[in-house]
């Protein structure tokens, strides 16, 4: 993926320009921006009277590579007509599934944008990441810093996909396509590279939007009172609006007895058994219930408020921008 | 190299401690001073800032190891990634001031400060340059060859300026350099012409006339005498043996010598008593004295007739006693006789002696330098006691400390361990150079002596073998961190024998 740094490189700005850096507090150690919902709103899902609970083994022998992987995005600061941000990405791989791990991080990337080159950047990075030429409004400069971190964990995904084998690869999210940050062909693509390799794809969301139909009540309520390992699959069969583009099976799974739970989409044509899968994922759940593969993900993309504090100190540095003080402040010092 | 003001910034003070905040890049090291205004003060400590949210950072990136970790990142942000978290604090003593002289002539080092009105916004804050520093302290060196560098970013060469030592203390763990440093410190005495005694335990000085790269005598080797009680055949032609001519020591040495103690062989005792007593201010021998107590009309009595002339016997094979020409020795090596060259080393070979030969030698030199210096029949020297708890009793300890400075005998203790001398030495202490020490009961010790505070003396845990702290006098009472800088053309290394 050597050409990580080369999509993603810095763009030049103007120098001397204002920088308002965010307010970071060393006290809150780890700092991210929360994500886009892939889900447009409220999504209904027609609801059973008796939904079909499966249990599942935890225990699993196989030796299979897992593979997770996450993004983070932050804005470092405001600049005229735009801001100053950074994304990062990490793949944290447990080998053989034997705990022995590695980790690699992309980033953290700087980004700035402003109305100048806002949509010079959304056009590259459509065309070099999702290979499409057409014309999409890029986001305001202030949503754009969340739009890239989409890009660039959209980018690594497919890497994974098309350049692993035998692997479960796991993402957090869901297996939607057709959004504002993922065409539904470029999810399709990379559900067929990662089978065409015989990986095997799970993505694990902690939040959606899908709402049962009767009770308007999150999905994830299903397994309310239902002691785990278990899942509840056939879930996308009943989903009432753009069923076409969701991409996976959805199942609400508790992966541990006492665990919360999550919702997970497979592939249809996943190269693991979709239970098994379950299994698989749920042999190395940790404390409520989660991946530790994932966990470790999270945990290490996220960037530190030490490492904001840096970043900000390297934008100022890179970009020659000078320190614009909060009016505010500057009005009321105390 | 000047580091900027803008890269070091006052965190706060505590007591007479500053806390200087300062990035990765900018380079400070132990012993630096930090001019802050016009404030001095020197670092003795350095650590990691304490910043919050530290240690879940690292926690954060322990999950996974480095070895198994590979990171992508844009080549500019590269340097700035982690230097957070690796933002030092050094602390740093204050000394005192800078202060004009007035008429353009500079700035004058003044110990203490007045006032305290550093801003931490503006103030100015640079590592003082060292030759900024020893000529703000009146530190002026003409030679060449330095005894030392300073271990500061901007290093000076270090000398001991002869005409400054007065009691002085060389101290250090094994293996730290303070045998080096001395040996050192004693050939720059030779080359400015002072003459220096030295009690040898250990060997340490035999070599000194021998060239570091072949076994021939080096260029200070005319000036070298090595004396070595019961010498058998010398091996070259610097080393000679040490003999006590029986008249210059007094008969309770003697008696102790020979283990004749007054109070449980009291006849015995009074007879050698009486001997030297009738020959008060002459000149006399073991032969003069095996005839005294072989003769039945001086020693009626059998038995104590017959353990004095055991003794006597005793005393003659010990090889000890013979006439010696110590003083035409001190005086050649001073440049009072012919050929008129000053400066030198005398080493009194005590490494193979017994420990009370070595009492008995000691104070046989001791007490005859003394009156030499004190008749000005030899000029003023330098005395050099490796490990001198060794070979010197309390009483004689009081002596060398109180007294022989007045006579132009300028005490040097070196020891491995600073607790070996009595308070009485830190007390009248002139000079200190120390070395490396872990110990915390020897750095107390040392703290305790009031020559060095507390934590400067906690810093001497992290020097390395041949770095020291010197202070005193030769320092104009503010503490160098300095270097000994090797010795080329001579064989520093002692005599000691390696097992393998």
């Amino acid at each position: 993926m050597e050409r990580v740094t080369e999509i993603f490189a810095a763009p030049d700005l103007q120098t001397g320009i204002a920088f308002k850096p965010s307010e970071i507090e060393l006290n809150s150690f780890l700092v991210e921006t929360p994500k886009e919902t892939q889900e447009p709103g409220e999504v209904v899902v027609t609801e059973e009277s008796s939904p079909d609970f499966q249990s599942f083994s935890r225990e699993d022998g196989s030796k299979t590579n897992v593979v997770a992987t996450d993004s983070t995005s932050f804005i470092l600061g405001y600049i005229p007509d735009g801001v100053v941000g950074v994304v990062r990405v990490s793949v944290v791989t447990n080998h053989d599934h034997s705990n022995n791990r590695s980790l690699q991080l992309y980033g953290p990337y700087l980004i700035a944008v402003n109305t100048v080159n806002n949509d010079i950047m959304h056009k590259k990075l459509n065309k070099t990441i999702f290979a499409k030429e057409e014309e999409v409004k890029a986001p305001a400069p202030i949503r754009m810093i969340e739009r890239v971190r989409g890009f660039l964990e959209n980018y690594v995904q497919m890497q994974l996909a098309c350049n692993l084998a035998n692997s479960v690869l796991l993402f957090d999210g869901s297996l939607i396509g057709g959004t504002v940050d993922t065409p539904i062909d470029f999810r399709r693509r990379l559900i067929a590279s990662a089978k065409g390799r015989m990986n095997s794809i799970m993505a694990i969301s902690k939040h959606t939007n899908l709402t049962l139909s009767k009770s308007r009540r999150n999905i994830l309520s299903l397994l309310e009172g239902v002691d785990g390992p278990v899942f509840v699959g056939g879930i996308k069969d009943k989903i009432s609006q753009d069923r076409a583009n969701y991409l996976g099976d959805i199942y609400i799974s508790r992966f541990s007895p006492n665990g919360e739970a999550f919702r997970v989409d497979i592939p249809p044509e996943s190269h693991i058994a979709h239970e098994k899968l379950f299994s698989i994922v749920s042999s190395m759940c940790g404390e409520y219930g989660y991946p530790e593969e994932l966990k470790l993900a999270h945990m290490c993309c996220v960037h530190s408020s030490l490492e904001l504090l840096e970043l900000q100190a390297a934008a100022i540095g890179i970009h020659g921008m000078t320190i614009k003080e909060d009016l505010r402040k500057k009005i009321f010092p105390l | 190299m000047e580091c900027e003001s803008n890269q070091m910034h006052i965190l706060t003070k505590e007591g007479d401690e500053m806390y200087i905040v300062f990035s990765p890049e900018t380079k400070i090291r132990y012993g630096d001073t930090l001019c802050l205004d016009d404030i001095l003060a020197q670092v003795v400590d350095i650590r990691f800032a304490d910043v919050p949210g530290v240690l879940e950072h690292i926690l954060r990136k322990s999950l996974i190891s480095k070895t198994n970790t590979q990171q992508d990142v844009q080549k500019q942000i590269k340097d700035v990634i982690d230097s957070l978290a690796d933002q030092k604090v050094a602390v740093a003593k204050i000394r005192g001031r800078l202060e004009d002289r007035g008429n353009g002539s500079g700035k004058a080092f003044i110990s203490g400060i007045e006032e305290f009105n550093l801003s931490r916004a503006n103030a100015s804050i640079f590592v003082l340059p060292e030759n900024q520093l020893f000529e703000a302290l009146d530190l002026k060196f003409d030679s060449d060859s330095a005894f030392s560098k300073t271990l500061s970013v901007s290093s000076n060469n270090f000398e001991i300026t002869p005409g400054k030592l007065g009691i002085n203390i060389i101290t250090g763990t094994k293996g730290s350099g303070k045998s080096y440093a001395a040996k050192r410190l004693l050939l720059k005495l030779i080359t400015h012409g002072i003459l220096t005694v030295v009690f040898d335990v250990n060997g340490e000085y035999l070599n000194l006339w021998r060239s570091d790269t072949k076994n021939e005598p080096n260029s200070y080797a005319p000036r070298i005498v090595v004396l070595t009680p019961q010498l058998g055949q010398s091996k070259n032609p610097y080393e000679k043996p040490l003999l006590i001519p029986l008249s210059e020591i007094d008969a309770d040495d003697f008696a102790k010598l020979l283990g004749v103690n007054p109070e449980t062989t009291f006849p015995t005792y009074s007879e050698l008593l009486q001997f030297w007593n009738q020959r008060r201010g002459q000149v006399f021998d073991l032969n003069d004295l095996l005839n005294y107590v072989s003769n039945k009309q001086n020693i009626p009595t059998d038995s104590v007739r017959q353990a004095l002339m055991s003794r006597v016997q005793t005393a003659i094979s010990s090889r000890l006693f013979g006439p010696g020409d110590l003083v035409g020795i001190l005086r050649k090596l001073q440049g009072l006789e012919k050929d008129n060259v000053s400066g030198g080393a005398l080493v009194i070979n005590l490494s193979d002696s017994k420990a009370y030969e070595r009492f008995v030698i000691v104070e046989y030199i001791r007490r005859r330098i003394e009156v030499l210096c004190q008749q000005e029949k030899i000029k003023p020297l330098v005395l050099f006691l490796e490990e001198a708890h060794m070979y010197v009793n309390e009483e004689n300890m009081r002596n060398i400390l109180t007294r022989m400075r007045h006579f132009g005998i300028f005490p040097t203790f070196i020891t491995n361990d600073p607790r070996t001398l009595p308070d009485e030495a830190y007390t009248l202490l002139d000079n200190l150079i120390t070395f490396r020490f872990r110990n915390d009961d020897e750095l107390r010790h040392l703290a305790k002596s009031g020559m060095l505070d507390s934590s400067t003396v906690q810093s001497l845990k992290f020097l390395r073998t041949r770095q020291c702290i010197a202070m005193g006098e030769i320092t104009s009472g503010y503490p160098i961190f300095t270097e000994v800088q090797p010795q080329q053309g001579v064989k520093m290394g002692g005599e000691t024998r390696k097992l393998v």
